[in-house]
């Protein structure tokens, strides 16, 4: 809302710019740290979000609500509901906000607003696009399948009472709980005080992350390998942890107490409120945060930190295991920063050891706060925008760290910060290896690059028929126009494994399924299951990137999927493959695959609407073939062997690994 | 009756056959056993459970005429009752018709070892299991007392019924719960003859030939906490840390609210009582939560999530103590499995028991394989959920190629009144294909069946969609 002066004719009115940003007040952590003295200082943090103008499409300003998120603020456990926050009071406008509070449910519903805001804004910078939430999918009354945007993700600050938070596919909504805390003390646990999910910084960009990866890709929430799930909560803590690193007074005070950080502080602990709350409660574990980056599990307080690694190879419980990945990613940062203390110390002191008594001058604190504001900044990127670059489904964290370091080295071509050799390392360190390479040197990482694979020609630009690669900005042109692009990828694809001829190597390449040597399990388009394979586009995404040298990307991203059915009996599916029964009988589970293929569109070959373009990569994840068969056998004891979590499903009569109705309340539950 | 002491000892000469009254119409459990003696006496009887689940009415309704026409078929004695576990569809109807036996007419009183009040384990599982019961009764009226708009969440009122404690629970039995009644029953049988049994022991039935084999329920914890399919930490767990749960459970604090005024998160001047509809909800709301065509996005009893999994959990693991009993008819000959409600973890534990070894070698190295190989007749576990039959430790052993199956089930009202999956259509297809047709339901005429020589199907002559009962002849 800009509330320019009364208009007066004398003097001309000063133009009042419009803001670029509106400024609002959150506790950096959570409220624990504002109560002690070591962390009073920065514990409440201004954050910046890109400022929006009350619009009469929009009438929910209040809430508060905008183009992203809606917060409703209704407790049914209390029988509450607690009136909106209207943002554009001029009282707020001119104090950022409510300030910091847990007894005031509005502060709640800002902070809340405004993490998220930030959390989506991690994304939307660093992926060069702006985000979309998983579209509904439903069944009408018609009994009509319907795919509808959903423009906006709603926040609930008051949802449970209970030690849980989570991000609800089918209600579109982050759920945060709230409880109470046991009547004995502790030093910082308030005795018979309430905790609320939504005070959590950590919290809640975990929550938002899952919705946002939600929305990039659907399937990464089934639990299709050992990895799947767990990548999924890792990723969330990961942009959680990193997010610690945009308070930069948080920053400098973690640094004044221990400069080269390779030491459990505030910024690699997750949730610590609500960690120290219901470890208490549950007595036998250390108080602490939730996790802890530093030591891999809840940090016991005071002792000395326990750096002896764990590799992934240990875990399979899905948050062990996703912890060995957000605290590799931790490592490769750690590293990444002490190496810049270091130098700066022999710079300043001309030591190469840190003095533990002796305090830093302010400005190299502020020196050191700056390296690690950077350095940590273009980790969570480099993070983020291998997403793209994921096969379309059941991500392992060896793909994951091929993604990365294949698209950090397209974007800065040398690596002279050391940011891929640092991830390398540090995922090393931690046993996480990438399945089918040669080594772990970083062009052996790295997706093969494509310069002329040449595939059947695609229409670029305007008119039916052609890929519109326009740069649009609204969310809702945006989802119209990937709508469109992929009914032209759609006929291109299935026009293609038709009808392979010239382009034998390029259908290869893709691992995709098709034509008459297409096992009998693999899903067809037909309901008989014997017809032509069925091809699912499920992502086709514009984004553009700037690298070193101007190196500017404009790419356009597509995954494509397939799906293949599964039985828990070995001797059903090569009955099955051997095409004993028609239509195929119910399966026991899916297995997914496909591609993603990464077109350059930078290369793209002008001529007036007929620019032909190949993709850059070609990233396979066969459902059939060799390759398929493998990624089948291991899918089948991943949810049937007896060390399965399905083991128990497997032994009855019901196909584990579907999608349940509620996937993060369980998981996060445990 | 005395019991011989060496289970092996089984008189041969006796050619066993086996007649069975399934009663239908219940989403509950009630079966009628008749073993006819060599020597012409009269046949050795037992009942399985006597139960429907709370309120189905017109389960309800059949109680008095089935107890009537058990007494009536038994003449007022019964030489065994089978108590399986502690759920209100299995028990009760020995509370609320207590007319099916005379007084004292009662041979032995069967339950698993679970409820032998002098095992010491089993008292740390009923300590734990009356604990979470009362508990999740505590908590089922303060959701009935609290202010929110929608504060009956589905799966508790399942529990509670289970448990006997609801409201409609203490209505239908004038203040009994499932354990009140289940100590009534055994107030009616001596010490002397009550039996409680574990995996393991194998009874000869006297003077029929017939050995009755004990397959549930799991002495390991680890097994009674198995229920199913998901990766949470309940199945990793000990029993014991379901306590940890119980105290961790925060709704509780509810029960609480009344008198304290900390007990809740604000300050009671924050916030507007909330509407339970849009009629009476305010502008903002009704363009938010209330909003026409936005109610899938509501989250109503969302906050019951916890409470209402632990419900569960507590179900399962009562499910799990199931006493589970394989009748074998004559040495090398059928066997009847009767399951209950054993959930995987019981399933999966049978191969783990200890037999005698001389049945060992009878039976050629592995007594549940043999047994399973023989069956003929399959109680199906749990009204065919989709949890309680095995498929590899179970229903695929089931090879005799002469297996009838019955499901005590009534399909429109699990689905319509409760929701539940019952029969579980994968499962139902399974027995289909193993049964080759013949599975019986409590809810179907069992008209056009294909016959079977060794498993004789009549049901009783009345003209209701669910007949009163099906009788079995096996031999």
């Amino acid at each position: 809302m800009t509330t320019h002066p009364p208009p007066d004719p004398t003097p001309p009115a000063p133009t009042v710019p419009r803001p670029a940003t509106r400024r609002i007040k959150i506790y950096a952590f959570d409220p624990s740290t504002a109560l002690d003295n070591r962390t009073a200082g920065f514990a409440v943090a201004t954050i910046q979000i890109p400022w929006e103008e009350k619009d009469v499409d929009k009438p929910l300003s209040q809430g508060p609500a905008n183009e992203y998120f809606e917060v409703v603020d209704v407790d049914p456990a209390s029988g509450k509901v607690y009136p909106p926050v209207d943002l554009d009071n001029p009282w707020l406008l001119a104090t950022d906000g409510h300030a910091p509070s847990e007894s005031n449910p509005q502060f709640h519903q800002q902070m809340a607003f405004a993490v998220a805001m930030k959390t989506v804004e991690t994304f939307e910078t660093a992926l060069g696009r702006r985000i979309l939430w998983a579209p509904r999918r439903f069944v009408d009354d018609a009994d009509v399948r319907q795919f509808e945007m959903t423009p906006r993700l709603r926040i609930y600050p008051h949802a449970l009472r209970d030690e849980n938070a989570f991000y609800s596919p089918d209600k579109m909504a982050l759920l945060f709980g709230y409880y109470q805390t046991a009547t004995e003390s502790d030093d910082e646990v308030f005795p018979g005080g309430w905790i609320f999910g939504c005070l959590s910084h950590d919290i809640v960009a975990h929550e938002t992350t899952h919705a946002v990866l939600d929305g990039l890709n659907r399937y990464y929430i089934e639990d299709s390998n050992i990895d799947a799930l767990a990548f999924h909560e890792a990723f969330a803590d990961i942009v959680a942890l990193l997010q610690h690193f945009t308070f930069p007074e948080a920053v400098a005070g973690a640094i004044a107490q221990s400069p080269t950080l390779d030491v459990p502080t505030l910024l690699s602990g997750m949730a610590r409120q609500f960690g120290r709350a219901s470890n208490h409660n549950a007595a036998d574990l250390p108080p602490g945060p939730l996790r802890d980056a530093m030591t891999g599990g809840p940090q016991s307080n005071g002792a000395q930190p326990d750096r002896s690694i764990a590799t992934l190879a240990g875990f399979t419980e899905c948050h062990a295991r996703g912890f060995v990945l957000v605290s590799a990613v931790y490592d490769a940062f750690v590293h990444l920063y002490s190496g810049l203390a270091h130098e700066l110390l022999a710079l300043t002191t001309g030591r190469t050891a840190f003095d533990p008594g002796a305090a830093l001058h302010p400005a190299v604190v502020q020196r050191l706060t700056n390296d690690a504001v950077r350095t940590a900044r273009r980790l969570l990127k480099t993070c983020i925008r291998g997403l793209d670059y994921l096969p379309p489904t059941s991500v392992t964290f060896g793909d994951f760290l091929r993604a990365v370091v294949t698209v950090d080295r397209s974007l800065f071509p040398v690596d002279d910060l050391g940011f891929r050799r640092a991830l390398i390392a540090s995922f090393r360190r931690y046993g996480i290896f990438p399945a089918g390479v040669r080594s772990l040197a970083e062009d052996s990482l790295v997706w093969r690059e494509h310069v002329e694979l040449t595939c059947p020609p695609l229409k670029w630009g305007a008119g039916t028929g052609s890929i519109d690669i326009e740069p649009v900005t609204s969310r809702r042109d945006i989802f119209e126009q990937e709508r469109a692009n992929n009914r032209v990828l759609h006929a291109w694809l299935v026009r293609l494994l038709e009808e392979p001829s010239e382009y034998q190597e390029f259908v290869k390449r893709t691992g995709l399924a098709h034509g008459a040597a297409a096992p009998p399990s693999v899903k067809r388009r037909d309901r008989d299951n014997t017809g032509a394979v069925a091809v699912e586009i499920h992502a086709c995404r514009l984004s553009r990137l700037t690298g070193d040298h101007n190196k500017t990307q404009r790419q356009l991203i597509v995954q494509v999927c397939q799906s293949r059915f599964g039985y828990a009996s070995a001797e059903q599916q090569a009955t099955v493959d051997r095409g004993g029964s028609t239509p195929p009988p119910p399966h026991d589970f899916s297995l997914r695959g496909g591609c993603t293929l990464v077109f350059d569109l930078m290369r793209l070959t002008r001529r007036a609407g007929q620019a032909i373009t190949s993709p850059r990569y070609v990233i396979a994840q066969p459902v059939a073939g060799p390759a398929g068969e493998i990624r089948l056998g291991r899918l089948r004891d991943h949810l049937f062997g007896s060390d399965s979590a399905g083991a128990g499903a497997a032994a009855a009569y019901q196909a584990p690994g579907r999608r349940n109705a509620e996937p993060f309340a369980a998981l996060h539950r445990s | 009756m005395p019991m011989p002491s060496d289970p092996a000892a089984v008189p041969a000469s006796a050619t066993a056959i086996a007649k069975v009254r399934l009663y239908c119409g219940l989403l509950g459990d009630c079966f009628l056993l008749e073993f006819p003696t060599a020597d012409g006496a009269p046949p050795h009887r037992m009942l399985i459970d006597f139960g429907v689940l709370l309120g189905m009415a017109s389960g309800a309704a059949r109680l008095p005429a089935i107890a009537e026409d058990i007494h009536c078929k038994t003449g007022g004695g019964l030489d065994a009752v089978v108590l399986t576990h502690r759920h209100w569809d299995h028990l009760c109807g020995f509370g609320k018709h207590p007319e099916f036996v005379d007084d004292g007419k009662i041979g032995q009183l069967w339950m698993s070892w679970i409820e032998d009040p002098d095992n010491a384990a089993a008292k740390s599982i009923r300590g734990v299991l009356d604990k979470g019961e009362e508990t999740l009764a505590k908590l089922g009226m303060a959701v009935q007392a609290s202010p929110a708009a929608t504060r009956s969440d589905a799966a508790l009122d399942n529990i509670l019924d289970f448990a006997g404690r609801s409201q409609a629970a203490l209505t239908a039995t004038r203040g009994k719960s499932t354990v009140q009644m289940l100590e009534d029953l055994r107030d009616r049988v001596p010490p002397a003859q009550q039996r409680y049994h574990k995996p393991g022991d194998v009874i000869p039935l006297p003077g029929t030939g017939v050995r009755v084999f004990v397959l549930g329920p799991p002495t390991d914890e680890h097994r009674l906490r198995q229920q199913n399919p998901s990766a949470d930490k309940h199945e990793v767990y000990k029993l014991s840390d379901a306590l940890d749960d119980l105290r961790a459970l925060p709704v509780l604090t509810v029960a609480a609210a009344e008198v304290d005024s900390l007990s809740s998160p604000f300050a009671h001047s924050a916030g507007e009582p909330l509407p339970s509809d849009a009629a009476q909800a305010d502008d903002w709301l009704k363009r938010t939560y209330f909003a026409p065509g936005a109610d899938w996005r509501q989250i109503g009893d969302a906050w019951l999530g916890s409470a209402s999994d632990l419900a569960m959990q507590f179900d399962s693991i009562i499910n799990n103590t199931s006493l589970v009993l394989a009748f074998e008819l004559a040495p090398k000959g059928a066997v009847m499995v009767f399951a209950a409600d054993a959930q995987v973890g019981n399933w999966l534990s049978w191969s783990e028991a200890t037999w005698d070894a001389a049945i060992v070698a009878e039976m050629g190295g592995d007594v549940v394989k043999s047994l399973l190989e023989r069956t003929t007749f399959y109680k199906v576990g749990h009204h065919g959920s989709i949890n309680a039959t095995a498929r590899a430790a179970g229903l695929e052993q089931m090879t005799s190629g002469d297996l009838t199956v019955f499901i005590p089930v009534d399909e429109a009202f699990a689905r319509q009144s409760k929701r539940w999956d019952m029969p579980h259509a994968s499962l139902l297809d399974r027995l289909t294909q193993a049964s080759g047709g013949r599975v019986l339901r409590g809810d179907r005429r069992p008209d056009g069946l294909p016959a079977n020589s060794r498993v004789i199907v009549t049901a009783s002559p009345d003209d209701t969609a669910a007949p009163f009962y099906i009788d079995l002849e096996l031999s």
